[in-house]
């Protein structure tokens, strides 16, 4: 009975403690948020570090029981590897001439858009997007048929127009038939895989070019009539005020599309398969991570691969983080 | 609702929204639904009814190979109802159908968690590449379960003997290499039939491939009508060719035929390229690029050339293809109506490369796992799943024991005759080239064995892909990059 009555004496002494509003509403955020941060632990978070532990590790999934340290045998081995380098070559090439060539590209539909003397901008915005709607694999399929130098719509464009051409000059030119067609045969010759997927990529900029529309819109017109009332003609208004001032949307679509390069591998997997079809020429960098991890059952080469390009992928983003001071600006002056 | 509620409610939806994010739905289809699912989806399937007691379930993996085709599947459930209601092994089989797309990663999965199957198959030497030393040695069980391995024949018991990982299958089907032709188009140049026997003159020739070669000349033909060997002939315009292959993707398999060979030298780690192997891809890319009697890459996969499948087109009088290919040749369309466009078709021998006749003769088999906890009750469902006749017809292979061929090739009739009228095959032919199997195969092991063939089918497509190539430099580097894949195998 005493103990009793002592439990008695401590509940009323020592109130319940109570949350204070702050905390509790922590807590409900966070309890809301936990299925995010499960899904980011398990799904992402986990999974970088066991790739980083297994890219020290000559790990075979059909053999797991087996596996051992090689300590840093795995990145040794990529720098030597000929497939390694040659995927890794083909996506600079891809990069150093898609991304600029698809950000300009974007850039000059964006400014194409923006002119208020265009009729149907709706029209036109939606037709230049669209391609981002429609699922990557369905697209390729379609543009390997567009593309194809016996069958497709390109090759049948360029040999009439050559047809027509030699019809009326062949003889002034000396040329008899039959002759070699013009169209290239793309995605099946060796020397044109690279540039059809350039081409192929060319389609899919809408994003970039609403992103771009965004900011061409988001320039005050005030400072074009300061410009103009200083007698800047058209192309010094681009140089001097449109650029400067969508320099950070630039900057991120740069970002973004350097990123989307380090991701490439939907389109040249369908068109050229792990093999990187014709002759290992659409044989990019994740094609090959992917063939190193899981098709030849190298986890540790395919694992030290992932991290090669996670530290390219840095290392330029840095640069662009460390060089924008002097190509970005920000209208508050902000960075 | 209170404020009590609202936390009741969501007490219980967070675990449900993490347990779906991260669970599957559960369910237990049956094994039909599960098995027709699972090849429109592309997701594994298994029947999962529940083991009797006393029972040993043993789980057949099929996807590796051939199997997962809508119209095998009702085969190997009416097999799989059948043995599991008759079988005195008490043994429960349950299938694993997976699309053969996915097939290589879903065992490696399975296996690198521990719950691989009992048994995989039909799969050939290809399919099983990927898994090196994950095989079961069947020595044992072939001599404890006193199998008879002499109705096989030495030569095709050896051909399953693989180096250190010993006999990982029994010889199942065949399917030899021979040569398609259109009898309609080469009527239509007065040529005779292709010869059905090795030793047989072709119009007073050998049949070797450079007389294959002079009919196909002739048998090329472009849009005004000029054969290949005419003047004028417009080689950017072709309307019919003389010869392709059909399903071939790697060079191993189109060199074979002008004679055995194998990457590897007899040390096991050198790249080598054997002579004849040279002979033949010469022999091709001069086809494609300067005798232009063979389609090239963009050629073969326009859309007018049924992107790739030619033989189904009925502009190409001969195809260098397989037995596997047999069961295609009569396929329909959606309206039931022949999808091929070529109306009669017979089968001959492969020519000859330097008075040597050679088939690459692919051979599919089942394999036991390892790991598997129960081999002997495995290696008895193995054997009654091969001595299924309505499943071997549903796989399409010629069977390996003689005895058995008669009735697959009355049954392959029957399949081409519900398609084509009045086209008798010449079904000897497949025997006929069972005999000249090339030794080493085709697919013979060599060291990073999967790296080496991606680097062989990249080679391929390279040839026929680009015009001009020295060949003798481009096959000095294709051994470079061999003698790298070994190297690399060696070092891992």
């Amino acid at each position: 009975m005493a103990i009793v009555q002592d439990t008695e004496v401590l509940t009323t002494s020592a109130p319940k403690r109570r949350l204070t509003m702050s905390s509790r509403e922590t807590a409900w955020g966070l309890l809301f948020l936990s299925p995010w941060f499960i899904g980011l632990a398990l799904f992402y978070a986990i999974p970088i570090i066991i790739s980083f532990v297994m890219s020290f590790t000559d790990f075979n999934p059909v053999n797991a029981g087996a596996v051992k340290f090689v300590g840093l045998a795995n990145y040794q081995w990529m720098f030597s590897e000929s497939a390694t380098v040659s995927s890794f070559f083909i996506t600079l090439k891809l990069s150093v001439i898609g991304v600029p060539l698809g950000l300009f590209a974007a850039l000059g539909l964006a400014i194409m858009l923006n002119q208020k003397l265009l009729a149907g901008k709706r029209v036109f915005r939606t037709l230049f997007f669209m391609p981002v709607q429609i699922p990557l694999v369905a697209s390729t399929i379609i543009w390997l048929d567009f593309l194809n130098g016996s069958s497709g719509w390109l090759a049948y464009i360029l040999n009439t127009f050559q047809d027509i051409f030699i019809t009326l000059f062949g003889g002034l030119l000396h040329i008899s038939s039959p002759y070699t067609p013009i169209a290239p045969s793309w995605f099946q010759d060796t020397s044109w895989a690279v540039p059809g997927l350039i081409l192929m990529g060319l389609w899919g900029i809408g994003n970039a070019m609403l992103i771009f529309l965004a900011g061409l819109q988001t320039v005050p017109t005030e400072l074009y009539e300061a410009a103009r009332v200083d007698g800047a003609g058209a192309w010094q208004q681009f140089r001097s005020v449109t650029l400067p001032m969508i320099s950070p949307v630039f900057f991120y679509n740069l970002l973004i599309s350097v990123i989307g390069m380090a991701q490439y591998f939907t389109q040249p997997y369908v068109i050229g398969g792990s093999s990187g079809n014709p002759g290992g020429e659409t044989l990019v960098f994740n094609i090959n991570l992917y063939n190193e991890a899981w098709k030849y059952n190298f986890m540790g080469h395919g694992a030290a691969l992932a991290w090669l390009m996670f530290v390219v992928v840095l290392g330029f983003s840095l640069v662009l983080f460390r060089t924008s001071a002097r190509w970005v600006f920000y209208a508050g002056g902000e960075r | 609702m209170g404020r009590r509620g609202l936390r009741l409610i969501t007490l219980v939806a967070v675990p449900v929204l993490v347990l779906s994010a991260c669970g599957n739905s559960g369910t237990s289809p049956s094994a039909s639904t599960a098995a027709s699912s699972a090849a429109s989806s592309g997701a594994p399937a298994s029947a999962t009814p529940t083991v009797a007691p006393g029972k040993t379930k043993i789980v057949w993996f099929i996807g590796l190979g051939s199997g997962s085709q809508p119209n095998q599947l009702q085969a190997e459930t009416d097999f799989v109802n059948k043995y599991n209601d008759t079988n005195t092994d008490n043994i429960f089989l349950q299938v694993s159908i997976v699309p053969n797309s996915n097939a290589t990663d879903t065992l490696k999965t399975q296996i690198a968690a521990g719950k691989g199957p009992d048994l995989v198959g039909p799969v050939g030497i290809q399919g099983r590449a990927g898994f090196p030393g994950v095989f079961l040695d069947l020595t044992a069980e072939v001599a404890s379960n006193k199998t008879d391995l002499t109705i096989y024949g030495d030569k095709l018991v050896n051909a399953f003997k693989m180096g250190s990982d010993g006999l990982i299958g029994l010889p199942y089907v065949l399917y030899p290499g021979f040569i398609f032709y259109n009898k309609d188009l080469f009527a239509a140049q007065n040529l005779p039939a292709l010869p059905a026997t090795v030793g047989t003159q072709y119009n007073g020739k050998d049949w070797t491939w450079d007389t294959l070669a002079t009919i196909a000349k002739q048998l090329t033909i472009d849009t005004k009508g000029k054969k290949s060997t005419d003047a004028g002939f417009n080689a950017a315009s072709i309307k019919q060719y003389g010869f392709d292959t059909q399903w071939i993707n790697d060079l191993r398999r189109f060199a074979t035929p002008f004679g055995a060979g194998s990457y590897v030298a007899a040390d096991g780690k050198t790249a080598q390229i054997p002579d004849v192997w040279a002979t033949a891809w010469k022999w091709y890319y001069d086809a494609m690029w300067t005798s232009h009697f063979a389609p090239n890459n963009a050629q073969r996969s326009a859309a007018d050339m049924a992107t790739g499948t030619t033989i189904a087109t009925g502009r190409v009088a001969m195809e260098l293809t397989w037995g596997w290919a047999m069961t295609s040749f009569g396929a329909s369309d959606a309206n039931g109506k022949p999808a091929s466009k070529y109306k009669n078709f017979d089968i001959a021998v492969l020519p000859s490369n330097a008075g040597v006749t050679t088939s690459p003769v692919d051979a599919d088999t089942f394999s036991i796992l390892k790991a598997t906890k129960n081999p002997d009750q495995a290696y008895k469902a193995m054997l009654a799943i091969m001595a299924d006749s309505a499943l071997m017809v549903s796989y399409g292979g010629m069977p390996s024991v003689p005895s058995q061929q008669a009735a697959y090739f009355t049954a392959a009739q029957a399949g081409v005759d519900s398609q084509f009228a009045n086209n008798k095959i010449t079904w000897s032919v497949l025997t006929e080239m069972a005999k000249y199997a090339a030794s080493p195969t085709h697919q013979d092991p060599m060291p990073n064995y999967v790296k080496a063939t991606t680097d062989d089918q990249a080679f391929y497509t390279k040839l026929q892909s680009k015009g001009g190539l020295n060949m003798d430099t481009e096959i000095a580097g294709l051994k470079a990059t061999l003698q790298a894949d070994f190297a690399s195998a060696a070092a891992s």
